[in-house]
């Protein structure tokens, strides 16, 4: 019996101490990567229209995440497009690797994106080797600090 | 696309149709070489009739693509319900086009035709508009899958990306041929103006 009381003591004591550190160890909310998210997903609508339009796009078709599978989205969120469906994803996957590493994109020379260029080619759709992105993606308006939030969001990928 | 000048043309001087096939060619043209080569934007001359395919439209109803085209004029667009990417936008922009038309072309059609038959059933389009807001003006079908192939052929819409449709807007007149491929997201106020000029033709 003196045994039993002992080892339920003792687990006590582990989970206590687990619990505890594991509080200590999680990272306090970041609200410019919350805010970052919100934006991408739509939750904070964006301004942004196709180019040559005089109105902007309703709220839910501009939204990144409808075009970009954000990674961290697609392994908590299996897609739910059928087989069936003619389509899984539009626009290329955005990370910090697929970034902010080197790489030729759209048939211009290497090219990496930092928050400068990223902001650059939300607003005016010019890409980080001066190549004009294709019109099917809308251009934002964004406030400083949102296009920053983007940024930090995108890049934690 | 701008096609305000185009609408400019036919209406302020009353040119025929040899008028309007050069204004669209020439806004066309200068619209659509910066962004989508690939696309086949631009008038179409002589006007081309579609291969018959038999619909299901969002009532139900079961037509063809002839017979709802007769005695309108049309601008035709590809969707399907599960796209998450492009069709959204071009259903918030035929939403708007219809919102715009009101009575100013009176036999005027917007339709909007899935390329996933196999799952967008009737029901699923009438969601579809109901969620960018539903108008008389404005029908979905789903095509016999079979005729499918067929229909993206003679519109030119197939795309070799990850969505395989363009989201081009196709103009057809009162005898249900094709007279002209948009760009891509043409604005809600060009597809207006180009059914408003087709409305005063023949």
């Amino acid at each position: 019996m003196g045994r039993a009381n002992s080892t339920i003591t003792d687990a006590i004591a582990v989970w206590v101490l687990v619990s505890t550190s594991g509080a200590s160890c999680r990272k306090a909310p970041d609200p410019e990567l919350e805010r970052g998210d919100a934006l991408f997903q739509g939750a904070v609508p964006l301004s942004a229209r196709i180019v040559g339009h005089d109105q902007d796009l309703p709220r839910d078709t501009a939204r990144c995440s409808n075009c970009h599978p954000a990674q961290a989205l697609r392994a908590r969120q299996p897609t739910s497009v059928a087989s069936a469906s003619p389509v899984e994803t539009f626009g290329p996957v955005l990370s910090r690797a697929s970034l902010t590493l080197p790489a030729p994109r759209r048939g211009g020379p290497q090219s990496l994106y930092d928050q400068a260029a990223f902001c650059t080619l939300l607003a005016g759709g010019i890409d980080p080797a001066h190549v004009m992105i294709p019109q099917t993606m809308p251009r934002y308006r964004l406030a400083a600090q949102d296009c920053q939030a983007l940024w930090t969001y995108v890049t934690s990928l | 696309m701008d096609l305000r000048h185009l609408a400019l043309k036919s209406s302020d001087t009353g040119l025929g149709r040899r008028a309007f096939v050069a204004g669209v060619a020439g806004a066309l043209v200068h619209a659509a070489v910066p962004a989508f080569a690939h696309n086949s934007a631009g008038a179409v001359t002589p006007p081309q009739r579609p291969p018959e395919v038999a619909l299901t439209f969002d009532d139900e109803q079961a037509s063809t693509l002839t017979a709802a085209l007769a005695g309108h004029v049309s601008a035709l667009q590809l969707m399907f319900t599960s796209c998450q990417a492009t069709c959204p936008i071009q259903g918030a922009l035929f939403a708007e086009s219809a919102r715009k038309l009101g009575d100013q072309a009176k036999s005027a059609q917007l339709l909007s035709i899935s390329i996933d038959p196999g799952h967008d059933t009737p029901a699923a389009l009438r969601e579809w508009l109901k969620r960018f807001g539903p108008s008389p003006l404005w029908r979905a079908a789903r095509p016999n899958k079979d005729q499918l192939d067929p229909l993206v052929a003679f519109l030119k819409s197939k795309t070799s990306g990850p969505d395989p449709h363009t989201a081009q807007a196709y103009f057809f007149n009162r005898q249900g041929a094709l007279v002209l491929r948009s760009v891509d997201f043409p604005p809600a106020a060009d597809i207006v103006r180009v059914l408003t000029q087709l409305s005063k033709l023949p």
